[in-house]
Parts: C-alpha cells; structure tokens; sequence
C-alpha cells in the first residue's frame, strides 16, 4: 500500500513528464493493470495493448486523478477497466462467457467455475449469490453488455435480467457490508 | 400538497435504479434523472459509495497475471518525444537551410530511385502518395491524407526505429527503416501488420551496410484497417507468422 502523499509525488513527477516517474508508476501497477486487462479481454496481446493505452493516457494527461475522489490504484484500474471494454466493443469479442439458457441453475454456474474462483472478492461470496445473478454480474462488469445484450446472449427476456441483475447487485451489497463490518 | 412525501417517493425511486446506474446499465434518460436526483437522495448516495467500493474491489480482485517483460519496454519506448531542434545563430542559418536543401534534394533523388526499383519489382503503378509530381523530387505532402508513425524499438538501447507512411485509405505504404543492426545469413527483416490476433504480411525488408533500408508494400486492404506494425528477424525461406525476434513496433 502506498502513502497517499507518494502518490501525489508521483502524479506531479508524471505531469512534469518525467520518465522515472512512469517507470515507477507502471513497476507499481503494471500488474495490477495488465491482470484486469486480461481479465477483460482474455487474450494477452490485447491486454498488453489495453495496458500500454492506459498508462499513455495517463501519461499524457488525457484525465487527471484527484486524490479527494480516492485512490490512485482505484483510479487507475478504472481507467484500465473502461480502456479493456472499449477494446472488447471495438474488437466485436465474445466475453470468456459464454452462458446458454439459464435453465439448469447448477449447470449454469459450473459454465466458467475458474472465473469465479480466481477472483478474490467473487470467491468469498458467489456462494451466497444465486448462480444465474453471479453470471449476469460478470457479462455487465467484466463484458461490458448492457441489459439488452445480455438478453440476446442469454435468451431471457429483458425484463427477466434487469429483474435479477438488480437483485444480484443488491445481495452483493449486501453481502459486502456484511463483510466490511466484520474488518 | 406533501412535498416531503413525494421527495420520498422520488429518492425511492432512484434508489431502486442505483444498482444499474452504478454498472452503466441504465438508459440516457434514466442515467440523467439520477445525476439530477442524487444531490438530494442521501440513501441513494450512500448507496452508490457502496456499489463504487465494490467495483475497484472487483476490480483489484481479479487473478493477477504478470504481463510479458516486453511490455514495459514497449510503454517507455512509446513516451519517447522527438528531441528538439538546435537553433542556429541567424547568419549561419542560411548555410544551413542551403545544405539541408541539398540533402532533402540529393537524398530524395536516391530514394525516388530506390523507390521507382522497388515500383518497378512491385509491378504497380507508381504509389499514390508520391502522385503525378512536375518535379523529379520525393514529395512528402503535407496533407491531411497522409499518416505516418514512427515504430520505435522493442528493446531498450538500440538504434533500430522505422517509419511507416501511407496515404488514408491506402493499401500501399513505405517504410523506412535506419539503424537496423545486420542481419545473419539465412534470416531476414519482415514487415507485419497486426490487429488482435491477426497478422498480415507486408514483406521483407533489405538493409544496406549502414543499416538502412525501405519497403514499397502492398496489401490487399487499407493499411488504417490495421492497428500495429513490427519488424521482426525471419527465416529467409518465408514464416507463417511472426517471430518473437521483434526489432521494431508501433501503433498505427
């Protein structure tokens, strides 16, 4: 974890274009960025390209970060998120998912089991969420699908999905304040 | 009328779309009737901290994986900035405007040369960047139409870059290349065109003893329909694909 007041040094260093400080930011980040980027795309010539897009833009001042809005990293991974789904929009991509008719709620989950169980957060509490609201969190965050898209994918109608995306999203919140109370 | 209660219902409202506003699900008007809303919904608020605090969780969450050590290379060779030109005292300018002139010409005629050869072997009808010319000069018009990159090298610390140059919409372009070290026998310098996992052949490309070289290429569709360029070292009996002996690369 970084100091705040590191990273504040950093971005100015950044601004004035100094290589070092870029060198320093991505020895700090990279994989952070590069492992959301893969995450997104599934394919590692385009997440090297997501990653390098990211850190260009940040190094030439396309958006700035405000220390008061939060933490360079979340910052940083936002931007990496938003530039991996242009990416997939732009490639015309399937997400790694690739979910059928949302019929048998157990078959539906085992679809991608590695997804689940490699992310961290997702891991702890994909038990508590019904399979098919997990699934439908992983197209809209990691897809970048709206519910329409979702719908034509899945086959459900779209009042179907946006009813159990929101109870999904709900159960997680609920789910994380839970687990933040208890840390 | 009770303006509390129908703030109330309002903020209820809101509150029940602040699942899909905070994952960009929701539609123009409704993304806009919560951004005006929010200011005097507290619950509505809180709850998309929330939902923003379990994104960059997501988000920090997934399974790391460490990128390719060529990547940073890449990034720090991309940030590269052009070096400034030295300004000359004004009485020497003249001298020096003079010889770059004589340059540009001398230079231009051996390329135009080396370019109507590489026309020639092409067999196509002289590129269209260099067009219907009065003069004898290689033309570097400055137009809106033209695109150019420089493809910097993959590694740190060589002298190896490339230029690419074509015009919008073309499938035909030129490289050159400078700086290139030599290349063992057998193997040649190749140019690709890359966008996802798809690459293209552009053609091999001689250097001469100082380590320079240009490609008149062809391809059979726009070169603005691909987004990287690389040189890489080849066998000279031809390769189904790139190899990992990248030398030069760069966005389109």
């Amino acid at each position: 974890m970084h100091p705040e007041s590191d990273d504040i040094y950093l971005m100015a260093q950044i601004a004035r274009q100094d290589d070092h400080a870029l060198h320093t930011l991505y020895q700090q980040y990279g994989t952070a960025v590069y492992s959301l980027a893969y995450r997104v795309l599934q394919n590692t010539t385009l997440a090297e390209e997501a990653t390098q897009d990211t850190f260009l833009k940040i190094w030439q001042q396309k958006t700035t970060w405000d220390p008061a809005k939060g933490a360079l990293k979340s910052w940083l991974l936002t931007i990496a998120h938003h530039t991996a789904i242009d990416r997939l929009r732009r490639e015309a991509r399937q997400p790694a998912t690739h979910p059928e008719a949302i019929e048998d709620v157990e078959a539906f989950g085992t679809l991608r089991p590695e997804t689940w169980q490699d992310d961290i957060l997702l891991r702890s509490l994909i038990q508590h969420i019904p399979a098919e609201q997990a699934t439908l969190i992983e197209l809209a965050f990691f897809g970048g699908l709206s519910h329409s898209e979702i719908a034509e994918r899945t086959a459900l109608p779209l009042g179907t999905i946006k009813t159990r995306l929101r109870s999904g999203l709900r159960k997680l919140r609920e789910l994380w304040l839970e687990t933040s109370n208890h840390h | 009328m009770n303006r509390n209660l129908d703030r109330t219902t309002d903020c209820d409202a809101i509150v029940e779309l602040i699942p899909d506003y905070a994952f960009g699900l929701t539609d123009p008007a409704e993304t806009a009737r919560v951004e005006a809303a929010l200011s005097a919904c507290p619950e509505a608020t809180a709850q998309l901290i929330d939902f923003q605090n379990i994104q960059n969780a997501m988000r920090a969450g997934v399974a790391q994986v460490e990128p390719p050590p060529r990547l940073e290379s890449r990034l720090m060779a991309a940030t590269q900035k052009p070096t400034e030109p030295r300004r000359l005292p004004v009485r020497w300018a003249w001298l020096a405007t003079a010889g770059a002139v004589a340059a540009l010409l001398l230079t231009n005629f051996y390329w135009f040369g080396r370019i109507n050869d590489l026309t020639a072997r092409l067999n196509t009808p002289t590129p269209q960047i260099i067009g219907n010319q009065p003069s004898n000069a290689f033309v570097l018009a400055n137009t809106s139409d033209l695109r150019w990159v420089r493809l910097p090298p993959s590694q740190q610390n060589t002298g190896a870059a490339a230029f690419l140059m074509w015009n919008a919409e073309s499938k035909i372009g030129i490289l050159y290349a400078t700086g290139f070290p030599p290349v063992v026998a057998g193997m040649t310098y190749h140019l690709w065109l890359t966008r996802a996992s798809e690459f293209l052949s552009g053609g091999d490309l001689t250097v001469d003893a100082n380590g320079k070289g240009a490609l008149l290429f062809n391809i059979q569709e726009p070169i603005d329909k691909w987004t990287w360029a690389r040189i890489t070292v080849e066998p000279i009996d031809g390769s189904k694909k790139p190899s990992e002996m990248v030398i030069v690369n760069g966005k389109l």
